[in-house]
């Protein structure tokens, strides 16, 4: 059998009993017979130890390789915090905009790329 | 068989499991381990891939969704909610999407359904495959399996264990009855060993409403026993580091034995206080605590002819104040040490005097060494070590009750009743049945010092490692597992920064620079409106309107995030968006500047600006916030790596175990016991089993006798030391 979908998941919270930390990773089979990883990070957050947790971020990032060194050392890496900030923050608010009909698509694309263009090592 | 219980003990579950529980659950695990082979042999996995099927047109036949946790009830339950919901159905045509998206959907629906509250990690596991595959039939048929791990540990019994003890006696119950007010329970029990023969009875409890603990009442008796107990016991947390958990019980137990040639029975009741601390230090030890008072009487009966009685009162009162400390810590990654001293004042009769007074040491080692995978890599080679030296006398100025006395063998009583950190109250030996071991040879009752070691062997030669194999031997999984580390490293960083007072210094400035985007979008629309027929410059203008607008909708945003993303927003490069801003005014500025010099003035402003946050954002000291988010991803970063390397679904392992003991007076010496068995393990819980061989047996002490054992390792014990 060529591939197997996999959802790993990992979540642990602090001493605190405040902070919550999330990782997921997704593996999808694609119908052209290749296969993706999406990988999630979340951080949520509660003020009282047996309060609710609120979401404070969460990322979703679909890895796709690619030839730019940038690229293969955010592959390789993670997200530095140039890009995890760039991510959470134009990025973010270009996805928001397309989502609420104030902008584009491209706009929303390039944001995305920029994520890439601001790693800071490679 | 002999004895159900002593035998092999892991560190925080250092108290045996009981015999009901021993029974139920040794089905329950022999059931789960079976159903784990014939889940893996029972159906052949479909060859090709799963797009193939869909594009042949095959149909569902059958769903399922496993969990070797199956056979705890509440988990059984999950599954079966969970099958309701999955996008892909019994009887359809097969789709790739839907049977990827179950993953997802499985994944997310544990993760949302079930709180993480008041436990500390959890992993979630989600596989799928294709089955049974049958081109003949028409239309062609698959089954499909969702596969599901999950493991839950608590903040409290990551290091200590009355939780998943509970879980251990209870499997069918525990999970449901955590989140349950008002819950009863009741079962009946059978057991049976060399000492007690036959035994029958029941254990029954009810958890009070509003968290106020719980009552208890177990009976148990056969020809020649009776154990009986009821109890009151409550329980609760606090924030002091010293003073983690506390629990507190009232109790009233009896019991009658044989001990040889004689019964021993002791009735008493017992207040009972014990907590436990934080983990404290850099290699996060637990400090253990406990005191007892302790009041009732006891019988020893009949004494047979010469029996010596010095120094030992056949009935008469007894009245104890107990207290213990103890302490469990890592040694190494894969090492632990518990140590626990005890000491008891005891009274032979109802006043308040000291008639003797008795010392316990107990020192337990655990090491699980030199991991690897096996050869095929299906599953998780290690040696464990388990490891228990114990040890006690007895300073006795007048009488001392013959129960208090040591009495050894394959089982033995504890010194605080019902505590779940247990400290031997005599010698453990694998050999010899319960209270067998007691000097009668040497025509005494009992001894009144004594040690034991008893050491445990073994290494896994079956199994099936937690995380399959297809996943960790995939390349892209632990190169996606660094990918998701050094992002939540990133993350956390930031997060973390937030706090810092630079940051909070330019978000204070953020508002300045959402001011002068206002004033260049006014000044945009007015050049826009003086040159109506301008189209090359109102492009330009309308492209720097929608990049300014964009700028300031993000700084909204960094201003939500406590400024998250503002760094980036203001950067001094070719792509943030300021930049994109300063590029649109120079191709507009040179157009309409001789006309309209408001707009250099505003373009400054902004650079102004720029250089005023990032100004302050240089304050900033990243290694602060990047060693506080380095600590908290220390708590993440072994277990996955143990997860991944280390811990196994399922494992069988032949077991080697090596006891001795003596007692004092007695003129025999040393007894051993060298044995060997089998031990099945589920993720981190364990049944051993096997035989301990007497190699100079004396009289009433047996050839040998088996040995059985639960216990539930802590897995992470060492991972998530001092957090």
């Amino acid at each position: 059998m060529g591939c197997t979908p996999v959802s790993v998941s990992f979540e642990l919270i602090t001493n605190d009993q405040l902070t919550k930390i999330a990782f997921g990773l997704d593996k999808t089979c694609n119908d052209d017979g290749s296969s993706g990883w999406a990988i999630t990070f979340e951080l949520d957050q509660r003020t009282t130890p047996t309060g609710t947790f609120a979401e404070c971020l969460k990322l979703a990032v679909v890895v796709n390789d690619k030839n730019a060194s940038k690229c293969e050392a955010t592959a390789r890496n993670g997200l530095d915090t140039n890009q995890t900030s760039y991510a959470l923050g134009p990025a973010a608010t270009a996805a928001l905009d397309y989502k609420n009909g104030v902008g584009t698509l491209e706009q929303a694309q390039k944001q995305a790329q920029n994520v890439i263009a601001v790693r800071q090592d490679a | 068989m002999s004895s159900c219980e002593g035998g092999s003990q892991s560190f925080d579950s250092k108290r045996p499991v009981g015999r009901l529980g021993q029974a139920r659950l040794l089905a329950g695990c022999v059931t789960a381990i079976v159903g784990l082979c014939c889940n893996a042999f029972a159906q052949a996995a479909c060859s090709d891939a799963p797009v193939e099927y869909q594009s042949r047109g095959y149909r569902v036949n059958r769903i399922r969704i496993t969990n070797p946790f199956s056979f705890f009830q509440a988990e059984k339950a999950e599954m079966d909610w969970l099958k309701a919901g999955l996008p892909l159905r019994e009887g359809q045509v097969f789709s790739n999407a839907r049977y990827n998206n179950g993953v997802k959907f499985i994944s997310e629906k544990l993760r949302s359904g079930i709180p993480l509250s008041g436990q500390r990690f959890r992993l979630i596991v989600v596989t799928a495959k294709l089955l049974s595959c049958n081109s003949a039939s028409t239309p062609p048929t698959l089954d499909v399996e969702y596969h599901v791990l999950t493991t839950d540990y608590r903040a409290y019994s990551s290091h200590l264990f009355e939780v998943k003890k509970a879980q251990a006696e209870e499997p069918a119950t525990s999970a449901a009855v955590e989140n349950t007010e008002g819950r009863f329970l009741f079962k009946p029990i059978a057991d049976y060993n060399a000492t007690t023969h036959a035994a029958g009875g029941f254990k029954s409890s009810v958890q009070l409403p509003n968290q106020l603990g719980a009552i208890g009442a177990d009976f148990e008796q056969s020809s020649s026993s009776i154990r009986g107990d009821a109890e009151y016991q409550g329980d609760a947390s606090t924030p002091y580091p010293l003073v983690n958990h506390l629990t507190w019980r009232v109790d009233y137990s009896y019991y009658k034995l044989p001990a040889g040639a004689v019964d021993i029975s002791q009735g008493r009741v017992i207040l009972q206080a014990t907590g436990a601390s934080k983990p404290l230090g850099s290699n996060g030890f637990i400090l253990r605590y406990g005191v007892s008072l302790e009041g009732g009487n006891q019988q020893t009966t009949p004494l047979a002819a010469g029996q010596n009685t010095e120094h030992t009162t056949p009935g008469s009162g007894y009245g104890a104040l107990k207290s213990y400390v103890g302490v469990s810590a890592p040694l190494t990654s894969h090492q632990s040490l518990a140590a626990s001293y005890g000491v008891e004042f005891g009274s032979a009769n109802s006043s308040p005097q000291l008639d003797f007074t008795k010392h316990l040491v107990n020192l337990s080692y655990l090491g699980r060494l030199h991991p690897k995978p096996s050869a095929d890599n299906s599953f998780h080679r290690m040696l464990t070590i388990e490891a228990e030296l114990a040890g006690g006398f007895i300073q006795h100025s007048k009488d001392v009750p013959t129960p208090e006395r040591f009495f050894g063998g394959d089982n033995t009583q504890f010194f605080m009743p019902g505590d779940a950190w247990t400290i031997r109250d005599g010698p453990f030996i694998r050999s010899i049945p319960e209270n067998n071991l007691n000097g009668a040879q040497s025509g005494l009752l009992g001894g009144a010092s004594f040690y034991s070691i008893s050491t445990t062997w073994s290494v896994p030669i079956w199994g099936r490692a937690l995380i399959p194999k297809e996943v960790t031997q995939n390349g892209e999984f632990r190169k996606n597992l660094q990918f998701a580390e050094g992002t939540a490293l990133s993350a956390l960083t930031l997060f973390y920064e937030t706090n810092s007072p630079g940051l909070q210094s330019a978000l204070g400035q953020t508002q300045s620079l959402l001011n002068t985007l206002d004033t260049l979008s006014q000044q945009l629309s007015a050049i826009k409106a003086q040159n109506p027929t301008n189209q090359s410059l109102i492009a330009q203008i309308e492209n720097a309107q929608g990049d300014a607008d964009f700028l300031a909708r993000s700084l909204k945003n960094a201003q939500t995030q406590k400024g998250i993303g503002l760094d980036q927003d203001v950067a001094d490069n070719q792509v943030s968006p300021l930049a994109s801003v300063l590029q649109d005014l120079d191709s507009v500025i040179p157009a309409v500047s001789p006309n309209d010099p408001e707009l250099t003035t505003t373009r400054s402003a902004l650079v102004s600006a720029q250089d005023s946050i990032l100004e302050d954002l240089k304050s900033i000291n990243p290694k602060v916030a990047a060693d506080k988010a380095r600590k908290q991803l220390n708590l993440v970063t072994p277990v996955i790596n143990e997860l991944v390397d280390e811990i196994n679904l399922f494992s069988v392992s032949p077991v080697l175990a090596v006891d001795a003991a003596r007692i004092w007076p007695d003129r025999f010496g040393t007894r051993f016991g060298i044995g060997g068995g089998v031990r099945f393990s589920l993720v981190n819980f364990n049944v051993t089993l096997g035989y301990s061989f007497n190699p100079s047996p004396h009289a009433g002490e047996g050839r040998g006798a088996f040995f059985f054992s639960m216990n539930v390792a802590d897995l992470f014990f060492n991972s998530l030391k001092g957090n």
